[in-house]
This record gives C-alpha cells, structure tokens and sequence, in this order.
C-alpha cells in the first residue's frame, strides 16, 4: 500500500535548516494497522504530510497504492488526497457552518459526484458511526467523540485506500478514546489499512504495528502481539 | 465557470453566515452605483434642460450688423457708421453659396420701448421688425393663427403684422379674434394676418411675446429706412459651420462697405454655434467630473470588497485547509471565492442600480409640473439614463471587483492545510 524509498525532507527557515526526514524507507502493507510514534520533532508529522501528499518531500520516491508521489501539481495532489486518503484529525477540523450531513458530503463534491448520491452516501456513513440522528446537527452542538465520529465518516466516505489519522483521540477523554479505537479497528477488520500518528501508548498498543521516529529516522519498529 | 447549485447554497451560505460583513461590504459597492447613476440622471437632466432652453433659435444661427469702423482706409477717416442696405442682400444672396437662409431684419424698436402699438383705445409696446419669410428658418415657429409672412407680402409691399401673443392679448384680449382686423404702428395701419407662437420659448418667453413682424419691404418705406438693413440673421448650409460662414460673408461686406481688411470693429457678429458649443464643452467638463466622482466611489468600493475578502480568507484559513485536505483543487478555492465576490458585488450593484433608477423615476415625479412645462423657466429637464452607459459600467465594475479579488484568492489558494489545521 506504501512504499517510501529513502525519502529526505529538509525545511530552511531563516538561517535553520532542519533535516524532518532523514532517508526514510517504509513500507506498509494493505490491510495493516500501523501506529507512528515518536516524540515532538521527530519528524512524524512531516512524514504523516508527506504520507498524506499535504507536503512534497526533496529525495526519494513515495508510491502510494502503486501510484509514484512525485513531483504533482497542486490540482494532482488535490486529486489524489480526495481519491486515495481519509483524514482524521485530533481537532476534528469539521467546517463549522455545514450540518454533520454536509461535512461528510463535502469530499464526494470535490470529486463531482452529485448532490442526491452525496447525501444517501453520506447518511449512510453517518450511519456506520451512529451518528445517522446527528445528521442536522451543526458541529458545535456535538461533543468531542460525536464530532470525530463525524470526522471519520468524512474520511470513510470517499471509501479511500488509507485512513490518515493525526492524534484522532488527542482530545477524547478515555472512554471516546476507547470507542475511537474500536472504529479504527473495525475499519481494519473491514480491509482499510490504517496510519495513526499518535504519541499515546493506549493508540500504539492498539496497532498492530508501531513505527518509532526519532530526529527524523525511524529508530524502532515492531509489531505488536495480536490481540 | 460552471456554476452549480452546490457552488450557490456554499456561497449564500457563507454571506449569511457574516451578515454584519455582507451587508457592509455589499453598501460600498450600492453606494458607489447609485451614486454614479443619480449623478449621471442629473448631469443629464441639467444638460438637457439647459439645451431646450437655448432650443428657441436655431442652434447654428449667425447674426452680423454693421458698427462704426476704427481704421482709416482708403481715404476714409475712421470712426465711419457701416449702414448695411439691400444691395449688401444681393451680394450676399448671389456670392455666398454657404448661405443657407438669410434673412435681412430692420428692427424698430426693442420690446419694452415706447407704446406705440394701438387698436381702437387699446395701447402697448413691441418689439417690431422688418422680416422675410426666410426668418422662420431661424426662429421656428407655431404659427397658431393665421400665417406667417410670404413672398407676396414682400413683393407688393402689403401693410400686414403678425403678432405675438402679449400683443394679442393686451389689443384684443385673451379670447378676441384679431385676423383681418387692424392695429396702428406709429400711427400707420396694418392688418394681423397671423398670431405669432414660438416652436420653444426657450428663454426668452417674455420678449417672444411681444414681437411683431411687417415685411421688410413695407417696414422700410412706411417708416423711411430706404434700403438699410439693421442686421442679418443667416444660417449656414449643413456641413459648414457658422464660423466659417461668418468670415466670408464679413469679408465680402467689409469689401463692399470699404472697410479696412484688419478692422475688426466695423462689423458685429454673435454666433450661436459657439455659444452652444461653449455649453457643450461645459457639459463635457461636467460629465467628466461626474464619471471621476462615480468611478473613485465605486473604486473605494472595490477596495472595500478585496479588503473584506482578504480579512474572510484570513478567518477561513482553517476552513480552506479541511477543504483542501478532502480534495479541493486550487481552482475550485479559487473559484469559490470569485463567486463569493461576483454575487456579493452583482448583487449589491444591482440593488444600487435598481434604486438609482428609483430615485430618478421619484425625482421625475416630483419635478415632472416642471419639467414638462414648456413655459416653465427650469434649468432642468427630465433626469434622463442611458442604459447601455449603465450596463457597460456595471460590467466594469463586475471586472474590477474579480480582478481586486485575485489577491485575496491566490492567497486562499497557497493555504498550507498542514498549517491552516495545526493552528489552534
């Protein structure tokens, strides 16, 4: 599903010039659980931008699904993100003014599909995460687990190849964390492969893999012991 | 650009969403149509008053009567009266094809001169003068009675008067029949054959009135002019302008009155042509001035939009990074934005147009007891918009307001989402 080839990502700001991925190879198989794990400035949140084709990288090659990462433009990159990728992130990032049903649909309009199948498509997955009664809600009326229920049928409807998630439970308490995990899991069962950037135990130990970064290099990686 | 349904709820979703900025945003781009549109309605209606009032004569109409000279030439001292006579008529008549009516006038006396106007007890003043039918050319006329002077008048020299109304009124009274009967001149009788009535009054209402025109021919033998001519009214054949009519027919006259080639007192002229056309530049400056005013105030409101849509994209960073995130191209970014913009600024110009056009329908309706009236003595007329005008600036503005949203949009399109969702 991903194959990364010593891939480099150097930012320059000012006189700095920090080395975020320091000839990264990295391979994840479809159908796996993968947790990446490593402190601030490891450079995991380079690599899940540069995963999640938000960020270019300058050495190296990324196929994702097969399809090489190189080099796109930003309308490729836009096209590829809506086609191969679910995000979830720790603050939800739901748009505040659209009802949860509208929030979901959102990807399917990107990718022109219209507005009657966007909706049904929508529902449904609203469904799949209990969330089909919230459906005309704002966002502000949901709590933390609702919202990123919601957020995760955003990333599922699109039925992508790799669900991205970033701190999906940083702002759960511990029994939202629990349930979020559950639908990762379930997802994983169902085929998704799944990448979680997390820096919490909990999340890591529910993976099946876990990636450690390090100053930009991957210092550790092991699977954990099946469930 | 297609525009879809979704396009459209996105967008009237987001202005609804900041009403307060919407409705302040949107009252830049009002204001600056109205203002143009009432302006320019106005600008119209003062032009067009001011023209229909300089409308009684004939716009190009040239007027040349002789003075005293103050060059000695040929032996003759300065200080000489130039008397132009029937002859000079002739001259001109025959030498100038660029005439296109001439029209010699003897003029008695000024209106409110002496009362020497009478029927039976009936006493008033005018404003008499020896014309030729050609004179209507220059003055248009309604003759509402009777006729105007003809050929026959002149050539038999026959002792008739067509009046004006003031005269009409104070010999005859306002309903009393006057054709055929007679009115006495200085004590010579001549018979109304016709009630004066001009085209416009433009004006001049008050002297139009009391005029009163004999055939030149009789004018000049009963009160003993011989053949001299108090000036010449003339227009000029289309296609020449009335300057160049006047310094021909001056030269010929100064030629034939012996007159020194450079002195420019001997022979008067007024020319209407440039008055109107000193009015007309007037009318430009104007126009230009409204068209600066109109076009700044919509530019402030252009300014106003691209402003207000930096500071949105600024407050939906975060917004166009989950959008970004889930697929959007740049273009669709920057589509929406422009779409946002043109719906704001159309919307806005349209309602300000729309009043603008109100204002001057109410305007109308209130000054229309004045405007309309044809005697009424108002510098203006019926505000009055060319559409056209209307549309093409209307699309310029549509234009510039999408140009002065390019920035803000390419700045909505270089959204990191990386950035735009970490910050908090």
């Amino acid at each position: 599903m991903i194959e990364m080839q010593s891939v480099s990502k150097t930012y320059t700001t000012g006189r700095n010039r920090v080395e975020a991925l320091k000839s990264v190879s990295f391979v994840v198989d479809e159908r796996d659980f993968v947790a990446i794990q490593g402190s601030s400035g490891s450079g995991k949140s380079t690599l899940l931008n540069v995963l999640g084709i938000l960020d270019s990288f300058d050495a190296g090659t990324y196929l994702l699904d097969g399809t090489p990462m190189t080099d796109l433009t930003p309308t490729q990159a836009a096209h590829y993100r809506n086609r191969f990728i679910g995000f979830v992130f720790q603050s939800f990032n739901l748009i505040q003014h659209k009802t949860a049903l509208e929030n979901v649909a959102l990807p399917l309009y990107y990718r022109g599909i219209n507005r009657k199948q966007r909706h049904s498509a929508a529902l449904e997955y609203l469904d799949r995460m209990g969330m089909k009664d919230r459906a005309d809600h704002l966002p502000k009326e949901l709590s933390g687990g609702q919202s990123q229920r919601v957020a995760i049928a955003r990333a599922m409807v699109t039925q992508p190849v790799l669900l991205l998630a970033d701190e999906p439970t940083g702002a759960l308490d511990s029994q939202n964390t629990e349930q979020i995990l559950q639908l990762f899991n379930e997802m994983n069962g169902e085929g998704m492969t799944v990448v979680v950037v997390t820096h919490e135990d909990e999340v890591a130990d529910s993976a099946g893999r876990v990636v450690q970064l390090h100053d930009g290099e991957i210092v550790r990686d092991y699977r954990n012991a099946p469930h | 650009m297609i525009i879809d349904r979704d396009l459209w709820s996105e967008v009237l979703q987001l202005l609804r969403r900041n009403r307060v900025r919407t409705l302040l945003t949107a009252s830049g781009i009002f204001w600056g149509i109205f203002v143009l549109i009432v302006m320019l309605g106005f600008g119209n209606g003062i032009q067009d008053g001011v023209i229909k009032r300089m409308s009684g004569y004939a716009t190009n109409s040239l007027y040349i009567w002789g003075n005293e000279t103050s060059e000695a030439y040929q032996g003759l001292t300065p200080g000489r009266r130039i008397v132009l006579d029937n002859t000079d008529t002739n001259a001109l008549n025959t030498q100038i094809s660029e005439i296109a009516h001439l029209a010699p006038r003897v003029r008695l006396a000024r209106y409110r001169g002496r009362n020497d106007i009478t029927h039976g007890s009936k006493v008033t003043d005018a404003e008499v003068t020896g014309d030729l039918p050609a004179y209507q050319h220059i003055l248009p006329m309604a003759i509402e009675e009777g006729r105007f002077l003809n050929p026959n008048d002149i050539a038999e020299k026959r002792k008739v008067a067509v009046i004006g109304e003031r005269i009409h009124r104070d010999l005859f009274g306002s309903d009393g029949d006057a054709i055929g009967r007679d009115i006495q001149i200085r004590g010579v009788s001549f018979t109304v054959i016709g009630l004066f009535k001009p085209q416009r009054y433009g004006n001049n209402r008050e002297r139009m009135e009391s005029m009163v025109f004999l055939p030149i021919s009789t004018f000049q033998q009963v009160f003993n002019y011989g053949q001299a001519i108090s000036f010449y009214a003339v227009v000029p054949v289309s296609g020449t302008s009335s300057e160049v009519l006047r310094d021909k027919m001056v030269s010929l006259l100064k030629t034939r009155h012996r007159v020194a080639p450079h002195d420019d007192r001997a022979l008067g002229d007024w020319n209407s042509e440039l008055e109107f056309l000193r009015i007309t530049n007037l009318f430009v400056g104007i126009r230009a001035f409204i068209w600066t005013v109109g076009i700044a105030t919509l530019l402030a409101g252009v300014l106003g939009v691209s402003n207000i849509m930096l500071i949105a994209i600024r407050e939906r960073r975060r917004e166009f990074g989950i959008r970004k995130s889930i697929g959007a191209t740049p273009s669709s970014v920057i589509r929406m934005v422009l779409f946002e913009t043109a719906t704001l600024v159309g919307a806005a110009g349209t309602v300000g147009l729309l009043c603008g056009l109100m204002a001057l329908a109410v305007i109308d309706l209130f000054t229309r007891h004045l405007t309309q009236n044809a005697e009424a003595d108002v510098l203006f007329s019926a505000p009055r918009i060319d559409l056209h005008v209307v549309a093409a600036a209307f699309a310029a503005l549509l234009l510039a307001a999408l140009l002065a949203t390019l920035l803000p949009a390419s700045h909505a399109m270089k959204i990191d989402p990386i950035d735009a969702l970490r910050a908090e």
